[in-house]
This record gives structure tokens, sequence and C-alpha cells, in this order.
């Protein structure tokens, strides 16, 4: 603190604790915390409040049935009760409209075998895609950090960064212009006679989850190239020659010098990869043209948007959050890296 | 301007367990050149980041012209500090480099570019006012780096080891023209540098460092002549050491009792027979023994010689102990020395000093 | 220069070995790139297919028509315009809280700055649809609904750390002497940040300004969760899928990668020229 001021003064420092703590409560902790406090509650009719009117409908209703047939002074105290019995209705009614908040689990216990499967296969899809990932990338950000000549790296970044800058939805599209009934793929296939297009004999890729998957390597492999290129770009190449001029082989030189040095960059680009695959909305919504909801993702989407049913969706989403949470910890576990060294 | 003094009450500095500044009483006259001397490491930047404000001692007090120091930051202390690596601004010219102390403090900018282009004279960059500070030399950069200094007038000038990048060349032009700005400015200079030739040739008085405590102040000569530590003396200069144990003192003088037999020096502490001591001789002040024998003779073999121009090293050995002599180069008289050599020198010349810690350890 | 001939003779030495190692390398970079730029190839080639579903495959002939047809699309030209708004929103919330924060963390000497970290970072690692999910729920509750301001702050919320990334990057390599020697010359803290700070970071605010608006314009998982009723770009184009899917994507497609492309190479083109220099002084 005291370093703070006398580096920034009084009034300054006051303005970036001001705003720091405008982003950390209002957009990121509090904002989290109202989700989480939103999938511990479900709105509930007080279970036996439909049961007390129409109870009351039925006295009402004989009450008028006696009020027919009544004579006299009873008659007017039989009235009496009607209007008392109506405003007891009009105020159970009110009830009825008024549900109470009731603290639970229910949003978490109630997921559906459905909604369950649908999150495990999630969950194991992204865990796919990033080792998949993993395996692709490592190589190519090792060419191009330790083997590349300075200007080939520039030249190689350049054919990385095309493709990582432009929109993921239209990257997903190209694959579903690939993997589509009448798609290049199929046409392909068509050619050698695998499927034949004319009479709609085509291999459905589209309707596999495989085809979110193949989709999703595409659309999100490059956030492992480029952590694990940024780390490996700082290990010294003469640790490389080093190594290889003791004789090392190259699986040992990789093993035992290149892998522990890129960990950090492996540990940030796991956690992007899965992050982002387990979160993927725009994919599955793609690549199945907004028609299933095979992902979770789509799940939440639709407790928000199609049944309304927004405590149910904040319970999916906080799973998702903790998925994630502790994957990033499994990482932090496996690579044996500390919070400083993920996202720099 | 005019310079202010600089006094430290018992200041200390320590970072975490690292003594970096042991308790210090320093008194650093107004108008004075005064330089900090000592090995990497021993603390000088320290004292001049405290004097400066950039660091808060752990204990004691600093007043510039009797004013306590205590709660005024570095924006608003008397001092400018020329940085070891200058620290000059590189996304402004020259001139608003100079300038921007005067900025600070609300100049004009009219009156500002004035007075930067007098000092662009004083430290002669006239025609280089508008240069990014990056497209100057090394030479004209530091002289940026004073100017602007200078800018603010301060009462005292604190320099951390300013000419240290420089080429040896460009290095004695700088100390004469900071010794000259000094004068005539009268701003107390507090100038830091592990360079003793420096410290000797511009000071007025020279403060010795070492580990974080000042061991000696003094001017040039007493400190050259009459070091009060085994440190001082062997830090600043060359000094032949012999270690030993005092035989008998009297007189003024002590006998030591040395691996190169007994040697008879001045006793200045008055050590008693029994101290184990140190007698330090400079290698200038021995001689080849010819002729007349002087208080103290050594024997040892010649291993070699080495020329330095007008003077000869020559470098002697005996039982892993070696001794070295400055010779005056008398051309081709003295090159066939070798073998075995008597050596000597006067017990005037020797400084018998309680053992200590040397600069070499 | 004897460090380039070191290296030469050790290449020779071992050439078989790394020649074929290094043949093996360069094949899997041909093919890894061409896994990466078959696909956008075929996506931008629909576009000018006169075909009305995009396709390359049933090729009727080369047309501009879907290029005009964009133009005339209402619902795409205002997705344009309200993105290019969110997009503006988002630098002028995420920059200040990015720029705070990086002054925090790099001058704070707390036990407590790892934690700040990791929570003022922690919005990269989250999932965007959690983002946009935890806004729609917060604001609703102060009742606000679903739209471009909501959009606008999700997107800041984690936009923001991608910029306290950058700006700490930059900061930690400035020099503190430079601080310190303006503020011995009697200057204020205000007017040391207004006067080094600054102008030291500009390069990186206006490149974190930029990115950040790409960014914004890019987004999709957080934007469809917080838009509401509204849309942008992108959440329309999203929308196509289900309903309307025609060439007039591809068109977009063909914008983006054209766009992507001069941009990209402007930025690599600056890197290299940055790289060079530096080269340059080293030596
Ligand atoms: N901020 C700090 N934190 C911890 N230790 C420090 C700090 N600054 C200095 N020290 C330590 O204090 C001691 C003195 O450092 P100082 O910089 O004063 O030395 P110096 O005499 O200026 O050395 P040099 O000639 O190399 O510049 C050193 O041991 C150094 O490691
Ligand atoms: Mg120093």
């Amino acid at each position: 603190m005291t370093e703070l001021v006398r580096s920034y003064g009084r009034p300054l420092t006051a303005i970036f604790i001001g705003l720091t703590t405008l982003w950390i409560l209002g957009m990121i902790l509090v904002p989290q915390l109202f989700m989480a406090e939103r999938s511990f509650w479900v709105e509930e009719k007080p279970n036996d409040i439909s049961l007390k009117i129409d109870r009351a409908y039925a006295d009402l209703s004989t009450m008028k049935f006696d009020l027919a047939r009544a004579e006299g002074p009873g008659k007017d105290e039989i009235a009496g009760r009607i209007e008392a019995k109506k405003r007891e209705i009009a105020g159970l009614e009110e009830q009825e409209k008024q549900p109470r908040k009731v603290y639970t689990m229910r949003n978490y216990t109630r997921m559906s075998a459905l909604h369950f499967q649908i999150f495990l296969r999630t969950i194991f899809y992204a865990a796919m895609v990033t080792v998949l990932a993993l395996v692709v990338c490592y190589p190519v950000a090792y060419a191009i950090a330790q083997v590349a000549t300075p200007r080939r790296a520039a030249f190689l970044m350049l054919g990385l960064i095309i493709p990582y800058a432009i929109n993921e939805l239209l990257r997903v599209y190209a694959w579903l212009m690939i993997l589509d009934y009448q798609g290049v793929l199929n046409t392909m296939l068509d050619w050698i006679g695998v499927t034949d297009l004319a009479t709609q004999q085509w291999i459905p890729f589209l309707q596999s989850p495989g085809a979110v998957f193949v989709a999703m390597v595409y659309a999100y492999i490059l956030f492992m190239v480029f952590p694990i290129y940024n780390t490996l770009e700082t290990l010294d190449k003469n640790q490389v020659e080093a190594a290889r001029d003791l004789g090392a082989s190259t699986w040992r030189i990789h093993w035992r010098v290149v892998i522990p040095y890129a960990k950090p960059g492996m540990a940030v680009g796991c956690i992007m990869t899965f992050m982002l695959s387990a979160g993927s909305y725009s994919v599955p919504q793609i690549m199945t043209r907004g028609t299933s909801g095979d992902w979770f993702s789509q799940t939440i989407y639709r407790q928000f948007f199609e049944s309304n049913n927004w405590n149910n969706g904040a319970a999916y989403a906080f799973t998702l959050l903790i998925v994630c949470t502790l994957f990033i910890f499994l990482m932090m576990l496996v690579f044996r890296v500390g919070v400083r060294d993920i996202a720099r | 301007m005019h310079g202010k003094d600089v006094e430290l009450q018992g200041v200390s500095m320590v970072f975490g367990d690292v003594v970096a500044v042991a308790p210090t009483d320093l008194t650093i006259r107004a108008g004075e050149f005064f330089s900090i001397l000592g090995p990497s490491g021993c603390g000088k930047t320290t004292i001049l980041r405290m004097i400066s404000g950039f660091l808060t001692p752990s204990a004691g007090r600093i007043l510039i012209g009797g004013e306590d120091m205590g709660d005024i930051g570095p924006n608003r202390r008397p001092t400018a500090l020329i940085f070891q690596n200058l620290a000059l601004f590189p996304l402004m010219s020259v001139w608003e480099n100079i300038a921007f102390g005067l900025e600070a403090r609300g100049m004009p900018k009219k009156a500002r570019r004035e007075r930067a282009m007098e000092l662009i004279d004083l430290v002669a960059l006239r025609g280089h006012e508008e240069k990014r500070t990056g497209d100057l030399s090394g030479g004209q950069r530091q002289r940026v780096a004073i100017a602007r200094a200078l800018a603010v007038e301060p009462a005292v000038l604190l320099l951390d080891e300013p000419l240290s990048a420089l080429d040896a060349k460009l290095r004695q032009h700088m100390r004469a023209e900071l010794k000259a700005i000094q004068r005539k400015t009268g701003v107390t200079f507090i100038y830091i540098t592990h360079d003793q030739g420096e410290a000797l040739t511009m000071s007025d008085r020279i403060a010795v460092m070492n580990k974080g405590a000042v061991e000696q102040v003094a001017a040039s000569d007493r400190l050259y002549d009459d070091p009060q530590t085994p440190f001082v003396a062997t830090f600043v200069g060359e000094q032949n050491v012999f270690a030993g144990r005092v035989i008998e003192a009297e007189a003024g003088f002590a006998l030591l009792d040395t691996p190169f037999g007994p040697l008879r020096g001045r006793n200045r502490d008055g050590l008693a027979a029994g101290a184990s001591a140190v007698l330090c001789v400079r290698p200038e002040r021995m001689q080849l023994v010819n002729g007349a024998l002087p208080d103290n003779v050594i024997s040892a073999d010649v291993e070699r010689r080495d020329l330095e121009g007008p003077f000869v090293n020559l470098f002697l050995k005996r039982n892993e102990e070696s001794i070295v002599l400055h010779l005056p180069n008398r051309g081709a008289a003295g090159r066939e020395l070798s073998g075995e050599q008597q050596i000597g020198f006067s017990a005037d010349d020797g400084l018998v000093l309680t053992s200590g810690r040397l600069a070499r350890d | 220069m004897t460090a380039a001939a070191d290296a030469g003779t050790v290449a020779v030495e071992r050439a078989p070995a790394r020649r074929w190692s290094n043949q093996v390398l360069n094949l899997y970079l041909v093919l890894f790139f061409v896994y990466l730029f078959a696909p956008l190839l075929v996506m931008s080639a629909a576009a000018f297919n006169s075909y009305s579903y995009p396709s390359v495959t049933q090729w009727q002939g080369f047309t501009l028509k879907w290029f005009v047809e964009l133009t005339r699309d209402e619902r795409l030209l205002q997705g344009l315009w309200n993105s290019i708004l969110i997009g503006f929103g988002v630098i002028a919330v995420a920059l200040p809280l990015g720029l705070s924060g990086a002054f925090i963390l790099t001058r704070l000497q707390s036990r407590w700055s790892g934690i700040l970290y990791g929570v003022l970072v922690s919005p990269i690692l989250t999932p965007g649809i959690i983002l946009g999910i935890a806004t729609l729920i917060f604001w609703r509750n102060i009742g606000v609904a679903g739209g471009l301001f909501l959009a606008m702050m999700a997107q800041a919320t984690f936009i923001a750390s991608y910029s306290m990334l950058m700006f700490m990057a930059r900061l930690q390599r400035q020099d503190r002497a430079l601080e310190e020697a303006a503020l011995d010359l009697g200057a204020s803290n205000f007017m040391v940040f207004r006067r080094i700070t600054i102008p030291f970071l500009a390069p990186t605010i206006f490149t974190a300004g930029v990115i950040a608006f790409l960014q914004s314009i890019e987004n999709y998982n957080t934007t469809v969760f917080a838009i509401g009723g509204n849309w942008t770009l992108v959440t329309e184009i999203g929308s196509r899928f289900r309903f309307g899917l025609s060439p007039v994507i591809n068109v977009i497609g063909v914008i983006f990668v054209a766009l992507t492309v001069v941009f990209a190479v402007i930025y690599v083109a600056l890197k290299e020229r940055e790289r060079r220099a530096r080269a340059a002084l080293v030596g």
C-alpha cells in the first residue's frame, strides 16, 4: 500500500484501487456469487395452496347452493359468509402468484439423466480436444520457436495468427461446409464411389458428436500453440545444442530439456483449450445448425432462454465453472506450475 | 547556487537480514567535493538513496542544511541525484530533459527553454538540444544528466558512479569537467565511486566504506599516507603487508615478528608487545639494497618484472609470501635482475596496524 | 560470428540425422498449415458461387451477387453497428480497469498480490458463457435486462484482464530509475505519471485498445447470453445457421479473412522490424 502511494501519490492510488475494486466486485466476484446464489434456490408454490383454493371454491359453491335455498335472516348471514370466502380465495390466489423462495440443492440433484449424460460427454470431449491439441501443437511450437530461422519463424507466425484471428464462428462454419451432407467430404467420397449424392446416400457426419469434436479441435487448437511457443521462444538454443553435443538422442532432449522447460506454456495451453471447449456454445450451435442440444453449453442456454428456468441454468453454469476451476488446479499439479506462471 | 551541508546521525539501513549500512555518523560540509569510495556492494548507493529520499533509513536522522529530512519526500529535498545508469528520459529531447525539473516547478515554457539553453552551454552541448537522448554519445549523455540535475539548482548534487560507463579517456576528461563545474557552482557534491583514482584526484575528502561501515574519512593525502585500518591501507593504493606479532614497542616504533624476520615500523596506534598486527609498506617506498643498509632488510627471490612505463613492478617471493616493488625505470640497468635480492625500507615508511580485514580478503 | 560458425560445424557433423528429423518436422508443418488453411479456402470460395446454398462442390458459376446482397441486409448491418458500439464501450471500460489493475499489481508488495493477480486474470480462465450468465443474473437484480449494455459489461470483464496482462508486460520493462529521476527533480507523483509513465505506456495503450476492440467484435459465447433481444454482427451470424443460411455469411467470411490477413501482415511486419532493430542494437 505505502509502495503504491509512494509511486503514484494518494489521488491516483485511490482511483486505481477504486476502479480495480469495481472490477473485482462489480464484474467478477459479485455476479458470480449472484449466479451461485441463484443456483441454490427454487421458487416454490406452497404445495397445499392449490388444494386449499380448490377446497375453498368447493365450499363457495356449496354456500351459493345454500344461499339459493335459504330464507329470511339466515340468507344475509350466508351472503356474509360468501363474501368472506371470496376474500379468502382472492388472498390464496394472490399467494399462489407470489411463490416462496426456498433454498435447496434441488437444482443440482434433480439434473436429469439425459442432462447428466450430456454433461459427462461434454467434459470428456473437452478433455480429448485438449490432449489432441497438446500432441499436435507441441511439434509446431517447437519447430517455430527453436528450429526455424528468425525470418522463417516470422512467416510461420503469420500463418498461425491469420486463422487464429479469424472469427471462431467462421472457422467452425468452414468445417460445417466440409462435413455437410453435400459437403466437400461427401462429394469426394462420391467421386470414389463410397457415397452417392444423387440418391441421397451420403454419410451423415453432422449427426455424430464427432463432427462437433473435429470442429472444436480446429477452432481451439491455436490456443495451445501460442502459449507453448511463447515459453519455448525463451529457451536458449544453446541448451538444446549442448544436450545434443553430449550425445543425447532427440527423444531424450525433448523429454529432459525441452518439455520440462515448456511446462508453464503447456499448462496454460491446456487450461485455455479445455475451458474453451467445455464452455463452447458456438461450435455445437453451428455444427448442429442450432437444432440439437447435445452439448452442455446448449443445455444451459435452453434452461435460460427456452425453459425459462434460470435457477436450473445457474446451477448448470456453476457446475461448469467448478469443473473448469478444478481443471486449472489439476493442470497446476500435473505441470507443477504456480498461479503466476499462468496467463503470462 | 550554493551548497548545503549534509549530516548523517546514526543512520543505518537493513533489508530483511542484510545490513546494507551499519549505523553511520557522517558530516559533509557545504560546498565540499565529498567522495564515498568502497568495493561493490558495500552500501554506497544505499547511502545516496537515503540522502535523496528514495529509501527511509531503518534508524537515524539525515539533516540537510540543518533541517531534518525525515518527512520530506525526494521531490521536495534540495538534492539532485545522477543515477548510476543516468536515467535520461528516452521520449524527451535533450532540452526537455534538462528543463524537466523546471517544468515540475511550473516555470513557463519560454523561460524553461532559456534556462535549459544556459545549462546546455555550461555543459557544452550547444547544437544537440533537439536530439533524442538515445542519439547521443556516452559522454554527451553524461553531460545531459549533469545539466538536468543542475537545472533545479540543488544544494547537494549526488552522483552515483556517473563515469563508470565511459571509456578511460573520456573519464579523464569528464573528471576535470565535473571538478570545474563543482568549483563554479559551489554545490556540495557527494560522489560515489569504486575507482580510487577518481576519488583521490577529485575529492576534498573521501569516506572509505567496507561492508556497510565507514572505515575512515579523510583528505586524499591523509588517506594514502595515514590509513586508519588495514582495509583502508590495502584498498587505497597498493600495499605490501607483513602479518605478525609485536615483539617490542618503544619511542613510536614497533618491532614485528614476521615470516621475513623482525621488521620495524611506525607504531602510530601505540600497540603493546604481544599484540597481533600487520606492517604495511607501499611498493614505491621499498628499494633494492645497495650500500647503506636501511632499517629493515629482507631477502627474497625475483619472480617477475613488469614494465609499466615510467616505473617497473618487481615481484619477489619467499616462502609463498610475495612482495612487490615499484622501481623507477632506469633503462637497461635494471633488466637483468634475477635470483635472490636484498630489499629494504625505512621504519618511517612502515605502518603498524592492529590486524584486521584486508581489502583483498 | 563465431557462434554461427560453431553452429555450422555442429550441423555438418550431425548432418544426416538432423536433416532427416528436420525433413519430418517440415513435412509435419506443411500438413499442419494445410489443415489450418484449407477449410478457410473452402469457406471463402463459396462466397463466389452463384448457387444459393453455401457450397463449393455444386459450382454454378462465379458471381459477386452475394456481396451486393450483404449491403442490402439490414439486420447484418444493424448488427455490425451494434458490434461497433459495444466495441468502443469495451475500450472505454476495459482499458482503465486493465491499467488500474496493472499499476497496482506491478507495485503492490504484499502477500495478497498473488491472490489479487489470480482474481484479476480469472475472467480469462472462465468459460465465456459463464461471464455472460453471471452478468445477466447480476444486472437483472438491479432491473437491467440483456442488451447492448450488458454485452459490453460482460465482454469488458475478461477483455480488461487481457489488457492488464499487456500493460503489466510493458510496465515490467520500465526502468524504475526514470520515475525516481523525475521525482528527484521535483516532479509530483501526478506529473511523473503524466509525463513519464503514460508516454511510456502509450504504444501499449494503443495496441491494447485495438485488440480489445477486435476481441469485442469477435466475441460470441459471452455475448449470446448477455445480448437479450438485441443482436451483434456475430450473434446474428450465429442465428443464421438455424434459419436462412446463405452465401452472404461466406461473404462476411471472405471480408474477415481479407481484413485479418492485412492486419496480421502489418502486425508481423512491425514485430519483425522491432526485432531487427533490437538485433542491430545488440550488435
Ligand atoms: N532493495 C534492496 N533489497 C535488499 N537488499 C538490497 C536492496 N538494495 C541493496 N541491497 C543490498 O545492500 C547491499 C548494498 O547495496 P548497494 O547498492 O548500496 O551497494 P553499492 O555499494 O552501491 O554497490 P555497487 O558498487 O555495486 O553499486 C548489497 O548487499 C545489496 O545486495
Ligand atoms: Mg551502487
